[in-house]
């Protein structure tokens, strides 16, 4: 796509609707400062080109963060997204076009979501607990305890949706409202609904 | 006293400045409330607006079409609820509401190729019955109808469903408990 045609095509898109363009630029403005924020004082964190905040953003924590170009970061009912690691060794990996709204993110292993996710205030953890600062984090405690997730390109997550330890989902998924999955693998294209998850349909 | 001050604030900004809200008479709201988008939310006589018991403080009504309307009836207890609408959303007299979340739309099409184009996604009216109570981290998806006296027990999930009168319900998904009905 030449640069007049992704021109013509964000006019068209602008004037569909008109009240979103200036959060938009600010979206970006404000972007571009977290970006730099953090190229200052933490290398460890990478931020591709135009990522978007929409709302205040927060990463904690020793281990690399790795953000795709075209990512977008929102408040979800009020909830703020924030993405915390616990060792040196681990690691989130989001991919292009994501769009995180309300994510809370608290990761040992690593964690992996592919292109164009849409997930709303979904609650990924890939431990059985959540560390605290007095607990001595091993390879034996990390071998016992957690498990990586990894999530295909356009899954869609509903709101309070968990995903626990050593989940590991297909291609274009639904994960419904208020679901649970732990410990299981999905084929591309499921449905997946209720605590626990269980597969109900195909999107397509 | 607080309270009374900040139930005014509320009341001037959403009813008078902005025209998006109608408090009823003798409503106090003691919590930080959000009332967004183009659609009309109206509130009765006497409710409560309050924050969660642990600290969770945001009540948030977010209408998203121009037809869509929050409905809330007389002596409503509300506690850190989300509120999101397309259609149309009704909680009837003496409900409590704890920090759950009721949504009448899925808000996205399921098929991830139609996403951005395709935007007929069956949305349905909400009710929940006079004096129903449902619990904390619940969730009341499109079509949800519950009736009067219908307790919901917490983090429990419900869509596309009618509850008749007087049960309890709970788990993901939601299924009928035991009848506690007389007749």
């Amino acid at each position: 796509m030449s640069l007049s045609e992704k021109l013509k095509e964000k006019i068209n898109h602008a004037r569909s609707d008109p009240h979103e363009i200036l959060p938009y630029i600010l979206s970006l403005i404000r972007g571009k400062l977290f970006t730099l924020k953090m190229k200052a004082f933490a290398p460890r964190i990478s931020i591709g080109s135009s990522f978007r905040a929409r709302s205040a953003f927060r990463i904690k924590g020793p281990g690399k963060v790795i953000i795709g170009s075209n990512v977008t970061v929102d408040l979800s009912f009020l909830r703020i997204p924030s993405i915390i690691t616990h060792t040196k060794e681990s690691c989130v990996i989001i991919k292009d076009g994501c769009y995180l709204g309300g994510v809370r993110i608290s990761c040992v292993g690593s964690i992996t979501i592919g292109e164009e996710g849409l997930l709303g205030s979904t609650t990924i953890i890939d431990s059985d607990i959540i560390p605290t600062p007095y607990m001595t984090l091993d390879d034996q405690w990390i071998a016992q305890h957690a498990s990586p997730i990894e999530i295909g390109s356009h899954f869609w997550s509903g709101t309070n949706a968990f995903i626990l330890k050593g989940t590991k989902i297909g291609d274009e998924c639904v994960l419904g409202a208020g679901a649970m999955v732990s410990e299981k693998t999905f084929p591309d294209r499921s449905l997946l609904i209720g605590n626990p998850a269980r597969k109900i349909g195909s999107t397509r | 006293m607080i309270n009374q001050l900040r139930t005014l604030y509320y009341k001037m900004k959403y009813q008078f400045l902005l025209k998006k809200a109608a408090l009823g008479k003798g409503t106090i709201i003691k919590c930080k409330c959000d009332i967004k988008g183009p659609g009309k939310v109206i509130i009765g006589e006497n409710c409560l607006i309050a924050a969660d018991p642990w600290g969770d403080e945001y009540v948030t009504l977010f209408t998203h079409r121009r037809h869509a309307r929050i409905i809330i009836g007389d002596r409503v207890v509300i506690r850190a609820t989300r509120f999101g609408s397309h259609l149309s959303i009704t909680v009837q007299d003496d409900a409590i509401i704890e920090n759950a979340s009721i949504y009448d739309s899925d808000f996205h099409n399921i098929d991830a190729t139609k996403r951005d184009k395709d935007f007929n996604l069956g949305d349905r009216k909400v009710i929940i019955g006079q004096s129903s109570y449902v619990g904390c981290e619940c969730l009341a998806s499109k079509g949800t109808v519950l009736g009067n006296n219908v307790t919901m027990l917490p983090a429990s999930v419900i869509g596309t469903k009618i509850i008749p009168e007087g049960n309890t319900i709970s788990g993901n998904p939601a299924r009928i408990h035991k009848s506690t009905s007389t007749d």
